[in-house]
């Protein structure tokens, strides 16, 4: 579904964000990004949306250019900070994907904001919603048009610890459902382990992939303080500590 | 009005310091006429009051509906074409600063006194803060909002429409409290400068005959309007605005 | 973003709703009344009569010598326009120590545009004012917002006011012998100023032209004359002209309404009706500084030229340019002859309020005031 072959990303300042990245993903797969800050995720993560055009090497998304990919309504994303218009209410901040993308097979907003539990919200308007409701609704944002890919930069970045808990069980019921490419930019490691079938752990100076793991079924639960969770949260964690430079962890 | 009792309140207090200044200084009618006095222009001459209003009135919305337009493609011009801000700031900051009392006067050689020189004086003075505004406001869409819209392959027009557009509303309503106020005054000044008709033209008259009362009963129906105008400008801000209060 | 569409035709509505507001007359404060000339004069001299407002009773005579007096006094006159030759006469009396012959410490207050020397005269920020035009001084005194003032001299006896045009059959380095005559102007383009609107107006209804096959633009520089946009330009013939010539046009002719029924007088020294009761002769040896001054304008214009033109800080002038200003202006200052130097004409000053009357431009007081 995803192929990004010999990808590397050098800045006009001279940074080299990603350098000689290799990575597939497959249909249905839920894939996360880990890593310590700068270590190039948002910057993949925005070559596979097609913000951004790398400097050497391919990618693909559903084995077209990301930007054609776009063009045929394939591709949702959702970054930390909600994307919402102010002046719009929750019920037409979702109506706005369709007014852009009319893609046969789409949710109902409405519909769709009575599954994610915001049946009572569709006409408050953003500043009137909490920080979880207003990333959930800019989930319902990313999806309603039912895009193959659903591409998501730290979307519980910004949300306290329990929230966050509950918000990484929801989505995991709500991609379950949809059956979504997903790509996950994380710096959690609970989330990249409860949610992932594949954790792709990157380093920094050059953005390089360190190494690639699959994460064993029995991990990916909504209980957080489960044996098999635990486990393999401390394994990643070491490996994370491998990756990050000495004396940058400060 | 959401506080008629201070509102109220000033109404009143104006023409009782004014009555009571001239009870303790009374100065001479020439400088400062008796509210009464006063009343009385405004009463016998209402009709030729408000036929002057209205053609004040009428220029300055006029000249305004064509600097809002005026400034709408301009802001769209340089949403749509990067860079272009940049190559026109200097030409309109120098446009917006010509003298147009000097301007004014070339303006009425070449087209006579007709409603063209009052409309340009209204859109020079009135253009620019719209502009200005516009362009800072949809500088301020969201960029992640814009990212996302992108990932949807929007049109930059669906991009301003959808993004750009709504950020800019509140600026361009700020705009509207100074420049709409301004357009009343820009017609003022220009029917004082060379016209023959309309509030600007009865201010030069009733000075040059020493008419001060009929000086401030002008003075008065100008800030009444444009008290009017800006009125209108809150109400129309809070209505569209309404969603921030809700 | 159909919120702004509604607001941008809401404003196109607007627009056209107050641009369907029928337009008023322009400058029509009263209606036009039905009153013949002569009943309007004779309400002139009922209620606003200018012997009541204009005195010739403290100008010396001719060879009067300087006046006796026990105190100098310190006098603020408030000039008519930018220190230029217009004040020539006020400056020789400063130069020639007219003023100091008379025990008058003398300072002369520009004026120009945004000065009403009549307002200030009210409010008692000067002694004297020396206001342009008498016509000026029956709108004050006319308006319920004027004051109790007093004319008591004219140095331009007769009225400067001239339609000025340039006659371009005649070649601009010759002067042009042409004489307008009011039918000239019919379908022509006069520049005004607000003031003077109505008085080309009613000269040229005076001289069989009506006024409104006329179109009056408010401009004021010469270049629209010479640019032709307009044809005819109100102006002082002792101003205007000059610049024309300045500018290489010698071939100017000009319609000077002194000669065309219109009897205004210029520069004129007003003092308040109080100050002329209580300081009479005060006023007595203003008069008398003023009138030595004028006669050496008239004698001496060289001597006086040259003065002038160290003084006339407001505006650079060469001794020659104040000497064809000079040259202008010397019938219009000896009026009907050397012996009535500075005295007004209250008769012609109701002759021409009765015009303003009907011109809409003053309204007589209900009570002689
Ligand atoms: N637009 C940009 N211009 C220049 N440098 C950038 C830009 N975006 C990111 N970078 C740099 O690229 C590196 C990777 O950034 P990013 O992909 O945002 O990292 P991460 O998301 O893993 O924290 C960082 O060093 C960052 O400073
Ligand atoms: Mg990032």
């Amino acid at each position: 579904m995803i192929t990004v072959s010999q990808v590397s990303k050098r800045f006009p300042g001279g940074t080299v964000a990603l350098d000689q990245i290799d990575l597939t993903v497959a249909r249905g797969e839920f894939v996360s990004l880990l890593g310590p800050s700068g270590c190039g995720k948002s910057t993949l993560l925005r070559l596979l949306a097609g913000l951004d055009t790398a400097t050497s090497g391919i990618v693909q998304v559903g084995g077209l250019a990301p930007v054609e990919a776009c063009r045929r309504g394939a591709i949702g994303v959702a970054f930390q900070r909600p994307a919402l218009v102010p002046s719009r209410t929750a019920l037409e901040n979702v109506r706005l994907t369709l007014e852009i993308v009319r893609r046969p097979g789409s949710f109902t907003p409405a519909e769709l904001l009575r599954q994610f539990g915001l049946e009572a919200f569709g006409h408050h308007y953003p500043h009137q919603l909490s920080g979880g409701m207003q990333q959930r609704v800019n989930i319902a944002c990313a999806l309603v048009h039912r895009p193959e890919i659903l591409l998501l930069d730290e979307p519980f970045g910004a949300l306290d610890e329990i929230t966050r808990e509950s918000l990484t069980g929801w989505l995991r019921g709500v991609i379950s459902a949809t059956g979504q490419t997903v790509v996950l930019v994380t710096h959690s490691v609970e989330e990249a382990v409860t949610l992932s079938h594949r954790i792709v752990l990157m380093r920094p100076d050059p953005g390089r992939i360190h190494s690639v793991s699959e994460v064993p079924a029995a991990a990916r639960i909504g209980d957080w303080t489960a044996p098999a969770v635990v486990a393999e949260v401390t394994h990643l964690r070491r490996r994370l500590h491998g990756v990050v430079p000495a004396g940058a962890a400060a | 009005m959401k506080a008629p009792l201070p509102f109220l309140l000033v109404l009143l207090a104006v023409p009782a310091a004014w009555q009571l200044a001239i009870w303790c200084f009374e100065p001479k009618p020439a400088f400062l006429p008796p509210p009464a006095m006063v009343a009385g222009v405004l009463w016998t001459e209402r009709s030729a009051l408000l036929g002057h209003t209205l053609v004040t009135l009428g220029e300055a919305v006029l000249g305004y509906a064509i600097a809002n337009v005026f400034a709408l493609g301009c802001a769209l011009f340089c949403f749509h074409v990067g860079g272009a801000e940049r190559v026109l700031a200097p030409w309109l900051v120098a446009l917006k600063n010509v003298p147009f009392p000097t301007v004014a006067s070339i303006l009425v050689v070449v087209m006579g006194d007709s409603l063209g020189p009052k409309l340009i004086v209204v859109v020079l003075v009135t253009f620019f803060p719209i502009l200005a505004n516009l362009n800072k406001g949809l500088k301020t869409a969201d960029p992640v909002l814009i990212d996302r819209l992108r990932t949807l392959h929007a049109t930059r027009w669906q991009i301003f429409r959808k993004a750009a557009w709504p950020a800019a509303i509140p600026f361009y309503l700020a705009a509207h409290e100074i420049a709409f106020t301004g357009s009343i005054i820009a017609a003022i000044v220009a029917e004082w400068l060379f016209a023959q008709r309309g509030l600007g033209f009865l201010i030069v008259q009733a000075s040059t005959q020493f008419r001060t009362d009929r000086l401030f009963a002008v003075t008065l129906v100008a800030s009444v309007v444009a008290m009017l105008v800006y009125g209108l400008v809150g109400l129309a801000e809070r209505r569209v605005l309404r969603w921030q209060r809700a | 973003m159909p919120s702004l569409l509604r607001f941008l035709l809401a404003l196109a509505f607007a627009a056209l709703l107050s641009a369907c507001g029928r337009a008023p007359p322009p400058a029509a404060p009263a209606a036009a009344p039905a009153a013949t000339y002569a009943q309007t004069l004779a309400s002139v001299q009922a209620r606003l009569p200018a012997a009541r407002y204009a005195t010739n009773d403290f100008i010396p005579d001719a060879g009067t010598p300087p006046p006796a007096f026990d105190r100098r006094v310190r006098l603020r006159i408030g000039m008519p326009w930018l220190l230029n030759d217009e004040e020539a006469p006020w400056y020789i009396a400063q130069e020639k120590k007219f003023f100091a012959a008379a025990g008058l410490d003398v300072e002369l207050l520009s004026g120009g545009p945004a000065h009403n020397y009549l307002a200030v005269l009210a409010g008692g920020g000067v002694e004297i004012g020396v206001i342009n035009m008498t016509t000026q001084v029956t709108k004050f005194v006319a308006s319920p917002t004027g004051a109790d003032v007093v004319i008591v001299a004219v140095t331009l006896r007769r009225t400067p006011e001239a339609i000025l045009a340039i006659d371009h059959d005649t070649p601009r380095d010759r002067r042009s012998t042409r004489v307008l005559r009011a039918a000239d102007f019919a379908g022509k383009t006069i520049a005004v100023e607000t003031t003077s609107q109505y008085v080309m107006e009613s000269v040229l209804a005076l001289n069989g032209q009506p006024p409104g096959e006329v179109k009056f633009l408010r401009v004021s520089t010469v270049d629209t004359l010479i640019m032709r946009r307009v044809d005819g330009m109100a102006s002082w013939i002792v101003n205007q002209p000059r610049l024309l010539e300045d500018a290489g046009y010698l071939n100017w002719v000009a319609y000077p309404l002194a000669q065309h029924g219109w009897e205004g007088a210029a520069d004129v020294s007003v003092v308040r009706r109080d100050f002329l009761r209580d300081q009479p002769d005060v006023v007595r040896r203003y008069l008398w500084a003023l009138r030595q001054a004028v006669e050496f304008m008239l004698d001496e214009p060289v001597a006086a030229a040259e003065i002038t033109s160290r003084y006339a800080t407001g505006q650079p002038l060469t001794p020659a340019q104040v000497l064809r200003r000079f040259e202008l202006q010397r019938d219009l200052v000896l009026g009907d002859g050397r012996a009535g130097l500075l005295r007004a004409d209250p008769d012609a000053i109701d002759r021409t309020a009765a015009h303003m009357v009907r011109a809409g431009v003053i309204a007589l007081p209900a009570a002689p005031r």
